[in-house]
Protein backbone atom coordinates (compact mmCIF):
# COMPACT_ATOMS: atom_id res chain seq x y z
CA UNK A 1 0.00 0.00 0.00
CA UNK A 2 2.73 2.31 0.38
CA UNK A 3 4.30 1.78 -2.65
CA UNK A 4 0.87 4.15 -4.24
CA UNK A 5 0.61 8.05 -3.26
CA UNK A 6 -2.40 8.67 -2.46
CA UNK A 7 -4.24 10.54 -4.87
CA UNK A 8 -6.27 13.84 -3.96
CA UNK A 9 -7.49 14.82 -7.38
CA UNK A 10 -9.23 12.52 -10.02
CA UNK A 11 -8.47 9.08 -9.91
CA UNK A 12 -6.32 7.57 -12.92
CA UNK A 13 -8.48 6.89 -15.57
CA UNK A 14 -6.32 3.96 -16.97
CA UNK A 15 -6.68 2.39 -13.40
CA UNK A 16 -9.34 0.01 -14.24
CA UNK A 17 -7.39 -0.89 -17.88
CA UNK A 18 -4.53 -1.94 -16.36
CA UNK A 19 -3.05 -5.59 -17.80
CA UNK A 20 -0.12 -7.78 -16.65
CA UNK A 21 2.82 -6.91 -18.51
CA UNK A 22 3.74 -9.43 -21.40
CA UNK A 23 6.35 -12.12 -20.31
CA UNK A 24 8.58 -14.26 -21.85
CA UNK A 25 8.07 -16.57 -19.51
CA UNK A 26 4.65 -17.03 -20.80
CA UNK A 27 5.79 -17.12 -24.64
CA UNK A 28 8.81 -19.49 -24.34
CA UNK A 29 7.70 -21.34 -21.11
CA UNK A 30 4.66 -23.54 -21.44
CA UNK A 31 5.01 -26.24 -18.59
CA UNK A 32 7.77 -24.40 -16.47
CA UNK A 33 8.14 -27.36 -14.04
CA UNK A 34 9.92 -29.52 -17.18
CA UNK A 35 11.50 -26.43 -18.78
CA UNK A 36 15.45 -26.34 -18.71
CA UNK A 37 17.99 -23.94 -20.17
CA UNK A 38 20.89 -25.04 -21.81
CA UNK A 39 23.38 -23.23 -23.98
CA UNK A 40 24.82 -24.47 -27.54
CA UNK A 41 28.71 -24.80 -28.23
CA UNK A 42 29.66 -25.64 -31.52
CA UNK A 43 28.56 -24.99 -35.01
CA UNK A 44 26.03 -28.42 -35.69
CA UNK A 45 22.77 -26.31 -36.04
CA UNK A 46 24.53 -23.38 -38.16
CA UNK A 47 22.55 -23.98 -41.21
CA UNK A 48 19.45 -22.97 -39.01
CA UNK A 49 20.56 -20.06 -37.50
CA UNK A 50 21.34 -21.31 -34.09
CA UNK A 51 25.23 -20.73 -33.16
CA UNK A 52 27.53 -21.23 -30.21
CA UNK A 53 26.61 -19.08 -27.47
CA UNK A 54 22.72 -18.99 -28.06
CA UNK A 55 20.48 -20.13 -25.18
CA UNK A 56 17.94 -23.10 -26.12
CA UNK A 57 14.82 -23.55 -24.08
CA UNK A 58 14.36 -27.33 -23.76
CA UNK A 59 10.93 -29.27 -22.83
CA UNK A 60 11.11 -32.19 -21.52
CA UNK A 61 7.47 -32.83 -20.70
CA UNK A 62 7.01 -33.23 -24.85
CA UNK A 63 7.62 -36.13 -27.09
CA UNK A 64 9.78 -36.13 -29.70
CA UNK A 65 8.23 -36.05 -33.30
CA UNK A 66 9.57 -36.29 -36.61
CA UNK A 67 11.34 -33.35 -37.04
CA UNK A 68 11.77 -32.19 -34.09
CA UNK A 69 14.94 -30.41 -33.10
CA UNK A 70 16.24 -32.86 -29.61
CA UNK A 71 18.48 -32.40 -27.16
CA UNK A 72 20.06 -35.98 -26.53
CA UNK A 73 22.50 -37.36 -24.53
CA UNK A 74 24.64 -39.40 -26.91
CA UNK A 75 27.53 -41.29 -25.34
CA UNK A 76 27.88 -39.42 -22.12
CA UNK A 77 27.42 -35.96 -23.61
CA UNK A 78 24.34 -33.76 -24.94
CA UNK A 79 24.03 -32.95 -28.31
CA UNK A 80 21.02 -31.18 -30.54
CA UNK A 81 20.18 -33.20 -33.36
CA UNK A 82 17.41 -33.13 -35.87
CA UNK A 83 15.11 -36.30 -35.26
CA UNK A 84 14.20 -37.93 -38.22
CA UNK A 85 11.78 -40.81 -38.69
CA UNK A 86 11.61 -42.15 -41.88
CA UNK A 87 10.22 -45.50 -42.57
CA UNK A 88 12.51 -46.43 -45.08
CA UNK A 89 15.60 -45.10 -43.43
CA UNK A 90 14.48 -45.47 -40.08
CA UNK A 91 15.34 -43.05 -37.03
CA UNK A 92 18.32 -41.23 -37.99
CA UNK A 93 20.03 -37.67 -35.94
CA UNK A 94 20.66 -34.70 -38.45
CA UNK A 95 22.62 -32.20 -37.88
CA UNK A 96 21.92 -28.33 -39.27
CA UNK A 97 25.44 -28.73 -41.09
CA UNK A 98 26.60 -29.82 -44.13
CA UNK A 99 29.67 -31.02 -42.81
CA UNK A 100 28.03 -33.24 -40.44
CA UNK A 101 27.01 -36.81 -41.29
CA UNK A 102 23.80 -37.88 -40.41
CA UNK A 103 24.19 -40.66 -37.54
CA UNK A 104 21.38 -43.73 -37.10
CA UNK A 105 20.50 -44.99 -34.08
CA UNK A 106 21.47 -48.51 -34.53
CA UNK A 107 25.16 -46.93 -34.48
CA UNK A 108 24.60 -45.63 -31.12
CA UNK A 109 25.71 -47.54 -28.12
CA UNK A 110 24.11 -45.10 -25.41
CA UNK A 111 21.38 -43.07 -27.10
CA UNK A 112 18.57 -41.12 -25.13
CA UNK A 113 16.25 -38.36 -26.09
CA UNK A 114 16.43 -35.56 -23.08
CA UNK A 115 14.06 -33.17 -24.57
CA UNK A 116 12.30 -31.28 -27.03
CA UNK A 117 13.47 -27.45 -28.24
CA UNK A 118 11.36 -25.12 -28.39
CA UNK A 119 12.71 -21.68 -28.39
CA UNK A 120 16.03 -20.08 -28.93
CA UNK A 121 17.26 -17.24 -27.27
CA UNK A 122 19.88 -14.84 -29.34
CA UNK A 123 21.85 -11.79 -28.27
CA UNK A 124 21.41 -10.55 -31.71
CA UNK A 125 22.75 -7.00 -30.41
CA UNK A 126 26.08 -8.01 -29.22
CA UNK A 127 26.31 -10.06 -32.52
CA UNK A 128 25.88 -7.47 -34.93
CA UNK A 129 29.41 -7.26 -35.35
CA UNK A 130 29.40 -10.60 -37.44
CA UNK A 131 27.09 -9.72 -40.02
CA UNK A 132 29.20 -8.05 -43.12
CA UNK A 133 26.35 -5.56 -44.73
CA UNK B 1 -6.54 -45.74 -1.57
CA UNK B 2 -3.38 -43.65 -0.23
CA UNK B 3 -0.06 -43.46 -2.63
CA UNK B 4 3.37 -42.38 -2.10
CA UNK B 5 5.84 -41.17 -4.49
CA UNK B 6 9.47 -41.60 -3.89
CA UNK B 7 11.97 -40.32 -5.71
CA UNK B 8 14.78 -43.56 -6.77
CA UNK B 9 18.53 -42.30 -5.36
CA UNK B 10 17.15 -38.53 -5.50
CA UNK B 11 20.43 -36.78 -5.06
CA UNK B 12 22.13 -38.99 -7.13
CA UNK B 13 19.31 -38.97 -9.78
CA UNK B 14 19.47 -35.12 -9.78
CA UNK B 15 23.46 -34.80 -10.71
CA UNK B 16 22.77 -38.15 -13.26
CA UNK B 17 20.08 -35.84 -14.92
CA UNK B 18 22.40 -33.36 -16.01
CA UNK B 19 25.33 -35.70 -16.85
CA UNK B 20 24.69 -38.03 -19.16
CA UNK B 21 27.75 -39.68 -19.09
CA UNK B 22 26.99 -41.03 -15.36
CA UNK B 23 24.71 -43.23 -17.03
CA UNK B 24 25.79 -46.36 -15.64
CA UNK B 25 28.49 -45.00 -13.44
CA UNK B 26 27.76 -45.76 -9.67
CA UNK B 27 27.38 -42.12 -7.88
CA UNK B 28 27.81 -41.05 -4.42
CA UNK B 29 26.80 -37.86 -2.80
CA UNK B 30 28.86 -36.58 0.14
CA UNK B 31 26.92 -34.87 3.04
CA UNK B 32 28.61 -30.88 4.35
CA UNK B 33 31.70 -30.18 4.45
CA UNK B 34 32.14 -33.75 2.06
CA UNK B 35 32.22 -35.72 5.40
CA UNK B 36 29.91 -38.60 4.93
CA UNK B 37 28.10 -40.38 2.14
CA UNK B 38 24.25 -39.37 2.09
CA UNK B 39 23.37 -40.82 -1.25
CA UNK B 40 24.14 -43.78 -3.39
CA UNK B 41 23.07 -44.93 -6.75
CA UNK B 42 21.79 -48.44 -7.64
CA UNK B 43 25.26 -49.20 -8.55
CA UNK B 44 27.38 -48.06 -5.86
CA UNK B 45 25.14 -49.56 -3.30
CA UNK B 46 25.67 -53.02 -5.34
CA UNK B 47 29.24 -52.33 -4.87
CA UNK B 48 28.32 -52.39 -1.02
CA UNK B 49 28.93 -48.80 -0.16
CA UNK B 50 27.25 -48.19 2.86
CA UNK B 51 25.21 -44.51 3.98
CA UNK B 52 26.40 -42.07 5.48
CA UNK B 53 30.02 -43.73 5.96
CA UNK B 54 32.59 -41.24 6.13
CA UNK B 55 34.32 -40.66 3.06
CA UNK B 56 38.36 -41.42 4.02
CA UNK B 57 36.67 -45.21 4.70
CA UNK B 58 35.59 -45.93 0.96
CA UNK B 59 38.24 -43.64 -0.77
CA UNK B 60 40.19 -46.48 -1.53
CA UNK B 61 36.88 -48.43 -2.74
CA UNK B 62 35.67 -45.43 -4.77
CA UNK B 63 39.07 -45.65 -6.65
CA UNK B 64 39.34 -49.26 -7.40
CA UNK B 65 35.69 -49.20 -8.75
CA UNK B 66 36.08 -45.50 -10.16
CA UNK B 67 32.75 -44.29 -7.98
CA UNK B 68 32.09 -40.97 -9.08
CA UNK B 69 31.57 -38.25 -5.36
CA UNK B 70 29.78 -35.29 -5.94
CA UNK B 71 29.42 -32.48 -2.75
CA UNK B 72 25.64 -32.10 -2.12
CA UNK B 73 24.10 -29.41 -4.61
CA UNK B 74 21.59 -28.32 -2.30
CA UNK B 75 20.73 -25.66 -4.81
CA UNK B 76 19.75 -27.86 -7.15
CA UNK B 77 18.12 -30.87 -5.51
CA UNK B 78 15.73 -28.59 -3.55
CA UNK B 79 14.92 -27.01 -7.30
CA UNK B 80 14.23 -30.40 -8.95
CA UNK B 81 12.33 -31.14 -5.21
CA UNK B 82 9.87 -28.43 -6.22
CA UNK B 83 9.33 -29.01 -9.97
CA UNK B 84 8.45 -32.60 -9.06
CA UNK B 85 6.27 -31.47 -6.69
CA UNK B 86 4.37 -29.19 -9.30
CA UNK B 87 4.20 -32.38 -11.48
CA UNK B 88 2.58 -34.39 -8.81
CA UNK B 89 0.02 -31.89 -8.61
CA UNK B 90 -0.69 -31.87 -12.45
CA UNK B 91 -2.07 -35.88 -11.83
CA UNK B 92 -2.71 -36.25 -8.04
CA UNK B 93 -5.44 -32.96 -6.38
CA UNK B 94 -4.72 -34.18 -2.93
CA UNK B 95 -0.82 -33.94 -2.19
CA UNK B 96 0.86 -34.11 1.55
CA UNK B 97 4.74 -33.23 0.44
CA UNK B 98 6.27 -35.05 3.15
CA UNK B 99 10.32 -34.73 2.32
CA UNK B 100 12.35 -33.33 -0.19
CA UNK B 101 11.92 -36.78 -2.52
CA UNK B 102 8.46 -37.94 -0.78
CA UNK B 103 4.89 -37.20 -1.60
CA UNK B 104 1.97 -38.78 -0.52
CA UNK B 105 -1.14 -38.59 -2.57
CA UNK B 106 -4.81 -39.59 -2.62
CA UNK B 107 -5.86 -42.50 -4.85
CA UNK B 108 -9.81 -41.93 -3.83
CA UNK B 109 -11.96 -42.42 -6.50
CA UNK B 110 -9.51 -43.89 -9.26
CA UNK B 111 -11.21 -47.13 -8.62
CA UNK B 112 -13.47 -46.19 -10.74
CA UNK B 113 -11.30 -46.25 -13.43
CA UNK B 114 -8.40 -47.93 -14.46
CA UNK B 115 -5.71 -47.52 -11.18
CA UNK B 116 -2.92 -49.32 -12.19
CA UNK B 117 -3.23 -47.67 -15.71
CA UNK B 118 -3.62 -43.73 -14.10
CA UNK B 119 -0.97 -44.13 -11.47
CA UNK B 120 1.44 -46.15 -14.24
CA UNK B 121 1.16 -43.66 -16.55
CA UNK B 122 1.54 -40.83 -13.75
CA UNK B 123 5.05 -42.21 -12.32
CA UNK B 124 6.04 -42.07 -15.86
CA UNK B 125 5.39 -38.66 -16.80
CA UNK B 126 6.88 -37.61 -13.61
CA UNK B 127 9.67 -39.48 -14.20
CA UNK B 128 10.46 -38.22 -17.63
CA UNK B 129 9.49 -34.40 -17.50
CA UNK B 130 11.72 -34.08 -14.16
CA UNK B 131 14.92 -35.97 -15.57
CA UNK B 132 14.23 -38.39 -12.02
CA UNK B 133 12.89 -41.28 -11.92
CA UNK B 134 10.05 -42.13 -9.02
CA UNK B 135 8.48 -45.05 -7.83
CA UNK B 136 4.97 -44.94 -6.56
CA UNK B 137 3.00 -47.45 -3.92
CA UNK B 138 -0.43 -47.47 -3.27
CA UNK B 139 -2.57 -49.08 -0.66
CA UNK B 140 -5.10 -48.39 1.38
CA UNK B 141 -3.51 -46.93 4.14
CA UNK B 142 -0.27 -44.63 4.42
CA UNK B 143 2.14 -47.37 6.28
CA UNK B 144 0.54 -49.95 3.80
CA UNK B 145 1.79 -47.71 0.82
CA UNK B 146 5.39 -47.41 1.93
CA UNK B 147 5.63 -51.70 1.94
CA UNK B 148 3.59 -51.25 -1.67
CA UNK B 149 6.95 -48.73 -2.53
CA UNK B 150 9.92 -51.17 -1.09
CA UNK B 151 8.23 -53.83 -3.44
CA UNK B 152 7.80 -51.79 -6.28
CA UNK B 153 11.28 -50.79 -6.06
CA UNK B 154 12.62 -54.44 -5.43
CA UNK B 155 10.75 -56.27 -7.22
CA UNK B 156 9.13 -54.30 -9.79
CA UNK B 157 12.06 -51.65 -10.97
CA UNK B 158 11.23 -51.03 -14.58
CA UNK B 159 7.65 -51.06 -13.92
CA UNK B 160 7.91 -48.62 -10.97
CA UNK B 161 4.21 -49.44 -9.41
CA UNK B 162 2.95 -51.46 -6.79
CA UNK B 163 -0.58 -51.63 -5.70
CA UNK B 164 -1.87 -53.49 -2.69
CA UNK B 165 -5.35 -54.10 -3.44
CA UNK B 166 -6.24 -57.65 -2.76
CA UNK B 167 -5.81 -59.48 1.32
CA UNK B 168 -3.48 -62.05 -0.61
CA UNK B 169 -1.43 -58.59 -1.66
CA UNK B 170 -1.67 -57.28 1.85
CA UNK B 171 -0.81 -60.66 3.57
CA UNK B 172 2.42 -61.12 1.51
CA UNK B 173 3.64 -57.39 1.73
CA UNK B 174 3.27 -58.09 5.96
CA UNK B 175 5.40 -61.49 5.39
CA UNK B 176 8.49 -60.19 3.39
CA UNK B 177 8.86 -56.90 5.51
CA UNK B 178 10.73 -57.21 8.60
CA UNK B 179 9.44 -54.63 11.63
CA UNK B 180 12.80 -52.28 11.19
CA UNK B 181 11.36 -51.53 7.40
CA UNK B 182 7.95 -50.33 9.08
CA UNK B 183 7.55 -46.19 8.66
CA UNK B 184 6.89 -45.15 12.22
CA UNK B 185 8.71 -48.00 13.91
CA UNK B 186 12.80 -47.13 15.24
CA UNK B 187 14.89 -49.03 16.59
CA UNK B 188 14.92 -49.12 19.88
CA UNK B 189 11.19 -50.31 19.65
CA UNK B 190 12.36 -52.90 17.27
CA UNK B 191 14.08 -54.43 20.12
CA UNK B 192 11.82 -54.51 22.29
CA UNK B 193 9.19 -55.98 19.55
CA UNK B 194 11.90 -58.86 19.01
CA UNK B 195 11.56 -59.68 22.66
CA UNK B 196 7.85 -60.38 22.74
CA UNK B 197 8.78 -62.69 18.95
CA UNK B 198 7.30 -60.00 16.96
CA UNK B 199 9.80 -60.01 14.06
CA UNK B 200 7.91 -59.57 10.95
CA UNK B 201 5.06 -56.72 9.82
CA UNK B 202 3.06 -60.06 9.59
CA UNK B 203 3.78 -60.56 13.30
CA UNK B 204 2.81 -56.73 14.38
CA UNK B 205 -0.43 -56.68 12.45
CA UNK B 206 -1.81 -59.32 14.54
CA UNK B 207 -1.29 -58.07 18.01
CA UNK B 208 -4.09 -56.67 20.21
CA UNK B 209 -4.16 -52.93 19.53
CA UNK B 210 -4.83 -52.43 23.05
CA UNK B 211 -1.98 -53.86 24.01
CA UNK B 212 0.14 -52.12 21.14
CA UNK B 213 -0.97 -48.70 22.84
CA UNK B 214 -0.51 -50.09 27.04
CA UNK B 215 2.71 -51.28 26.38
CA UNK B 216 4.43 -49.11 23.79
CA UNK B 217 2.97 -45.56 22.46
CA UNK B 218 -0.77 -44.90 20.90
CA UNK B 219 1.89 -44.68 17.69
CA UNK B 220 2.58 -47.81 17.58
CA UNK B 221 -1.21 -48.94 17.79
CA UNK B 222 -1.89 -46.92 15.01
CA UNK B 223 0.83 -48.52 12.85
CA UNK B 224 -1.31 -51.70 14.04
CA UNK B 225 -4.82 -50.53 12.39
CA UNK B 226 -2.50 -49.05 9.12
CA UNK B 227 -0.98 -52.55 8.84
CA UNK B 228 -4.08 -54.35 9.27
CA UNK B 229 -5.46 -52.13 6.34
CA UNK B 230 -7.66 -49.83 8.32
CA UNK B 231 -6.52 -46.28 7.60
CA UNK B 232 -5.90 -43.96 10.70
CA UNK B 233 -3.05 -41.56 9.85
CA UNK B 234 -4.70 -38.76 6.89
CA UNK B 235 -3.06 -37.14 4.91
CA UNK B 236 -2.02 -33.41 5.80
CA UNK B 237 -3.10 -31.70 2.93
CA UNK B 238 -2.53 -27.77 4.63
CA UNK B 239 1.20 -27.04 5.48
CA UNK B 240 1.30 -25.72 8.95
CA UNK B 241 1.81 -21.93 8.64
CA UNK B 242 5.70 -20.97 8.60
CA UNK B 243 6.61 -19.27 11.94
CA UNK B 244 10.74 -19.42 11.20
CA UNK B 245 13.32 -19.63 8.66
CA UNK B 246 16.43 -21.06 10.08
CA UNK B 247 20.20 -21.35 8.40
CA UNK B 248 22.55 -23.12 10.39
CA UNK B 249 26.01 -24.34 9.02
CA UNK B 250 29.15 -25.75 9.99
CA UNK B 251 32.48 -24.07 9.06
CA UNK B 252 34.98 -26.30 6.89
CA UNK B 253 37.64 -25.10 9.27
CA UNK B 254 37.23 -24.47 13.07
CA UNK B 255 37.10 -20.69 13.98
CA UNK B 256 38.53 -18.94 16.42
CA UNK B 257 37.91 -15.20 15.31
CA UNK B 258 35.17 -12.82 15.54
CA UNK B 259 35.31 -11.30 11.65
CA UNK B 260 35.38 -14.58 9.74
CA UNK B 261 32.09 -15.89 11.45
CA UNK B 262 30.84 -12.22 11.43
CA UNK B 263 31.12 -12.74 7.63
CA UNK B 264 29.77 -15.92 7.65
CA UNK B 265 26.76 -15.14 9.75
CA UNK B 266 26.01 -12.29 7.15
CA UNK B 267 26.23 -14.53 4.36
CA UNK B 268 23.74 -16.78 5.82
CA UNK B 269 21.45 -14.45 7.07
CA UNK B 270 21.44 -12.70 3.22
CA UNK B 271 20.28 -16.31 2.34
CA UNK B 272 17.48 -16.84 5.55
CA UNK B 273 16.15 -12.91 3.93
CA UNK B 274 16.04 -13.71 0.46
CA UNK B 275 13.72 -16.90 1.34
CA UNK B 276 11.96 -14.76 3.53
CA UNK B 277 11.34 -12.08 0.68
CA UNK B 278 10.50 -15.39 -1.61
CA UNK B 279 7.91 -16.35 0.49
CA UNK B 280 6.04 -13.17 0.71
CA UNK B 281 7.18 -12.65 4.82
CA UNK B 282 8.66 -9.94 7.48
CA UNK B 283 10.86 -11.12 10.21
CA UNK B 284 10.08 -9.54 13.50
CA UNK B 285 12.84 -10.79 15.34
CA UNK B 286 16.15 -12.43 14.77
CA UNK B 287 18.02 -15.41 16.90
CA UNK B 288 21.64 -16.32 16.77
CA UNK B 289 23.64 -18.90 18.20
CA UNK B 290 27.26 -20.17 17.94
CA UNK B 291 28.67 -23.85 18.63
CA UNK B 292 31.63 -25.13 19.04
CA UNK B 293 32.30 -29.09 18.39
CA UNK B 294 29.88 -30.65 20.40
CA UNK B 295 31.79 -34.26 19.42
CA UNK B 296 35.35 -33.24 20.80
CA UNK B 297 35.97 -34.68 24.35
CA UNK B 298 39.14 -32.64 24.59
CA UNK B 299 38.24 -28.92 23.81
CA UNK B 300 35.90 -26.37 25.94
CA UNK B 301 32.33 -25.99 24.96
CA UNK B 302 30.09 -23.04 24.56
CA UNK B 303 26.75 -23.44 23.32
CA UNK B 304 25.55 -19.40 23.52
CA UNK B 305 22.31 -17.92 21.76
CA UNK B 306 21.08 -14.29 21.82
CA UNK B 307 17.11 -12.90 20.46
CA UNK B 308 16.53 -9.93 19.46
CA UNK B 309 13.41 -7.95 18.24
CA UNK B 310 13.68 -5.34 15.15
CA UNK B 311 12.49 -1.91 15.18
CA UNK B 312 9.93 -3.00 12.49
CA UNK B 313 9.08 -6.25 11.07
CA UNK B 314 11.21 -6.26 7.65
CA UNK B 315 12.59 -8.24 5.14
CA UNK B 316 15.47 -5.63 4.11
CA UNK B 317 18.64 -7.66 4.18
CA UNK B 318 21.43 -4.87 5.09
CA UNK B 319 19.20 -4.30 8.27
CA UNK B 320 18.82 -7.87 9.66
CA UNK B 321 22.59 -8.26 9.06
CA UNK B 322 23.42 -5.56 10.93
CA UNK B 323 20.91 -6.99 13.60
CA UNK B 324 22.40 -10.78 13.64
CA UNK B 325 26.16 -9.31 13.71
CA UNK B 326 25.16 -7.07 17.10
CA UNK B 327 23.76 -10.30 18.45
CA UNK B 328 26.79 -12.24 17.56
CA UNK B 329 29.22 -9.56 19.14
CA UNK B 330 27.06 -10.19 22.84
CA UNK B 331 27.29 -13.81 22.71
CA UNK B 332 30.69 -14.35 20.45
CA UNK B 333 33.69 -14.99 23.40
CA UNK B 334 37.35 -15.37 22.65
CA UNK B 335 39.49 -18.83 22.94
CA UNK B 336 36.70 -21.35 21.63
CA UNK B 337 37.13 -23.61 18.75
CA UNK B 338 33.69 -22.54 17.05
CA UNK B 339 32.22 -25.45 14.70
CA UNK B 340 28.80 -23.70 13.52
CA UNK B 341 26.95 -20.57 13.58
CA UNK B 342 22.97 -20.26 13.01
CA UNK B 343 20.51 -17.83 12.56
CA UNK B 344 16.73 -18.15 12.52
CA UNK B 345 14.07 -14.91 11.73
CA UNK B 346 11.16 -15.64 13.88
CA UNK B 347 7.78 -13.88 14.07
CA UNK B 348 7.27 -14.03 10.67
CA UNK B 349 4.54 -11.94 9.08
CA UNK B 350 2.79 -12.16 5.68
CA UNK B 351 4.35 -8.72 4.22
CA UNK B 352 1.00 -7.34 3.19
CA UNK B 353 -1.55 -7.46 6.11
CA UNK B 354 -1.19 -4.60 8.91
CA UNK B 355 0.48 -1.61 9.25
CA UNK B 356 3.21 -2.18 10.56
CA UNK B 357 5.69 0.38 8.23
CA UNK B 358 3.35 3.33 9.25
CA UNK B 359 5.94 5.32 10.43
CA UNK B 360 8.80 4.08 7.85
CA UNK B 361 6.91 4.18 5.34
CA UNK B 362 9.43 6.71 3.54
CA UNK B 363 12.45 5.43 4.23
CA UNK B 364 10.37 1.39 3.66
CA UNK B 365 9.62 2.52 -0.05
CA UNK B 366 13.50 2.91 -1.21
CA UNK B 367 14.23 0.01 0.81
CA UNK B 368 11.74 -1.83 -1.35
CA UNK B 369 13.13 -0.74 -4.54
CA UNK B 370 16.73 -1.32 -3.33
CA UNK B 371 16.42 -4.94 -2.48
CA UNK B 372 13.97 -5.44 -5.69
CA UNK B 373 16.79 -4.65 -8.14
CA UNK B 374 19.36 -6.28 -5.87
CA UNK B 375 17.63 -9.52 -6.11
CA UNK B 376 17.09 -9.34 -9.93
CA UNK B 377 21.03 -8.29 -10.51
CA UNK B 378 21.69 -11.37 -7.97
CA UNK B 379 19.05 -13.47 -10.22
CA UNK B 380 20.38 -12.72 -13.40
CA UNK B 381 23.88 -12.76 -12.26
CA UNK B 382 24.65 -15.49 -9.80
CA UNK B 383 24.17 -15.47 -6.11
CA UNK B 384 25.71 -11.98 -3.92
CA UNK B 385 26.93 -9.86 -7.29
CA UNK B 386 25.52 -7.20 -5.18
CA UNK B 387 26.10 -7.65 -0.92
CA UNK B 388 26.89 -6.19 1.95
CA UNK B 389 29.93 -5.60 2.77
CA UNK B 390 29.71 -7.29 6.02
CA UNK B 391 29.34 -10.90 3.65
CA UNK B 392 33.18 -10.10 2.65
CA UNK B 393 34.75 -11.88 0.19
CA UNK B 394 37.27 -14.82 0.65
CA UNK B 395 35.12 -16.85 2.56
CA UNK B 396 37.78 -19.09 4.25
CA UNK B 397 34.91 -20.23 6.98
CA UNK B 398 33.10 -21.86 3.86
CA UNK B 399 31.62 -25.43 3.70
CA UNK B 400 34.35 -27.67 2.15
CA UNK B 401 32.60 -28.43 -1.26
CA UNK B 402 35.33 -29.72 -3.58
CA UNK B 403 33.47 -31.20 -6.10
CA UNK B 404 29.82 -29.83 -6.30
CA UNK B 405 28.55 -29.33 -9.53
CA UNK B 406 27.13 -26.47 -11.18
CA UNK B 407 23.69 -25.12 -10.48
CA UNK B 408 22.76 -25.85 -13.64
CA UNK B 409 18.70 -24.78 -12.95
CA UNK B 410 19.16 -21.76 -11.00
CA UNK B 411 22.53 -19.65 -12.43
CA UNK B 412 22.68 -18.80 -16.47
CA UNK B 413 26.82 -19.30 -16.20
CA UNK B 414 25.67 -22.79 -15.47
CA UNK B 415 23.46 -24.03 -17.59
CA UNK B 416 23.91 -27.43 -19.45
CA UNK B 417 26.29 -27.35 -22.39
CA UNK B 418 24.96 -28.64 -25.73
CA UNK B 419 27.24 -29.63 -28.87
Amino acid sequence: MFLSTIQCGFPSPAEDYLEEVLSLDDICISNPASTFLGRVSGSSLKDICIYSGDIVVIDKSLTAVHRDLVVCAIDGEFNAKILHIDPLQGIRLLSANSEFAPIEIKELTDFRVWGVITFVIQDIKNRSNDWHY
Amino acid sequence: MIGIIDCNNFYASCERNFMPSLNGVPVVVFSNNDGAIIARSEEAKELGIDMAVPIFEVKKLMKVYNIKGFSSNYTLYGDMSKRIKYIIRKFFSEVEDYSIDESFVSCKGFEYRDLFSYVKDARDKISHWSGVPVTIGVAPTKTLSKLANRIAKKKFRAIGVYIIDSEEKRIDALHTTDIKDLWGVGRRITVRLNKFNIYTAYDLSKVDTDWAKKNFSVVLQRTVYELQGISCIPLELVEPAKQNIASQKSFGIFQTEFEPMAEALANYTARVAEKLRRQGFVAGGITVWLGTNNFSKTDKQYFPEISTVCDVPTDYTPYLIKRAVEGLKVIYRKGYLYKRVGVMLTDLRNNYDGTQNLFHSNSRDKEIEIIRRMDRINRLNGRDTIRSAQQGFNHEWKMRQETLTPKYTTRLSDIIIIK
